[in-house]
């Protein structure tokens, strides 16, 4: 028999508002989240915001020391094209980036 | 062994500074690493260098996963692929970025092997741990110890390269 769909482990989809469509999800704006990890150096992660997103020198420290002591920074926001490349981009450099639509 | 492993010329060209032996090591460990990129899901160390994009929508990081990953497979590859270079010849910026890139990448693998990812700390008590067992009477854990004393300096001579290697690019924002 079976299991029943009620023991599946799988976390259930994101239910999307009936009223909204996929045009409007793309536009609604995105922002892109670093998590902090043990492994990366903080020269290394301020440098690359650096880079990636031309900060200051003292907002990409500001940046850095938020994802080193709370755990997460939003370092990025836009439409969901921008939030993917960013990601990308972070990956690329070996940090650990997600996005998720803006509350 | 320089003092930097990276140096930056007047002319906004760099040189990468290791001996011989560190070069050919680095250029191993890519070799070694490379072929594994084409199924990260085999362990966590691997896994780690395509973390997920969206942790809490599935379908979303399936299709992330499919439109995304070969490029980003590509791009570690290239990165891998600056490793085996020759060292000592003045190289752009954009090489010497890649390099970076492929030595974190060693630095991210070799972390979970470690098991320093899950925790700071971690690193140290294994070594502790590995300077104990070192002096043991059983071959197989002095054996063990001497790999994980080993992988320990690994880890940290890749992080000297990467945090020189960050000196010596400077100011990124800077228009050259």
């Amino acid at each position: 028999m079976p299991a029943s769909m009620s023991t599946t482990e799988v976390a259930p989809l994101e239910v999307l508002d009936p009223v909204s469509n996929t045009d409007t999800d793309l536009d609604r704006g995105w922002q892109v989240v670093v998590w902090d990890d043990p492994v990366n150096l903080m020269s290394y992660v301020a440098w690359v915001f650096r880079k990636l997103f031309g900060f200051s020198k003292q907002k990409a420290q500001h940046l850095m020391l938020q994802v080193h002591n709370e755990g997460k920074a939003i370092v990025s926001s836009g439409p969901k094209e921008k939030a993917e490349l960013d990601v990308f981009r972070l990956h690329e450099h070996g940090l650990w980036a997600t996005m998720e639509p803006k509350p | 062994m320089a003092r930097r492993p990276v140096s930056r010329k007047r002319d906004g060209t760099f040189v990468i500074r290791l001996d011989d032996e560190t070069a050919a090591l680095l250029s191993s460990l890519a070799d070694q690493l490379d072929p594994l990129l084409d199924d990260p899901s085999a362990d966590a160390g691997l896994r780690r260098l395509f973390p997920p994009a969206h942790p809490d929508d599935l379908l979303a990081e399936a299709a992330w996963q499919i439109e995304q990953g070969a490029a980003l497979r590509e791009s570690r590859r290239l990165a891998l692929a600056a490793l085996r270079q020759p060292v000592g010849k003045p190289i752009a910026a954009d090489e010497l970025v890649r390099w970076m890139q492929g030595v974190n990448s060693l630095r991210l693998v070799l972390a979970e092997r470690l098991g320093v990812a899950a925790d700071g700390d971690a690193e140290e008590a294994m070594i502790d741990d590995a300077l104990e067992r070192i002096e043991s009477d059983d071959p197989d854990d002095v054996e063990a110890a001497r790999r994980v004393l080993g992988a320990g300096q690994l880890y940290r001579l890749l992080a000297w390269m990467v945090d020189g290697a960050v000196w010596a690019l400077g100011d990124p924002t800077r228009r050259r």
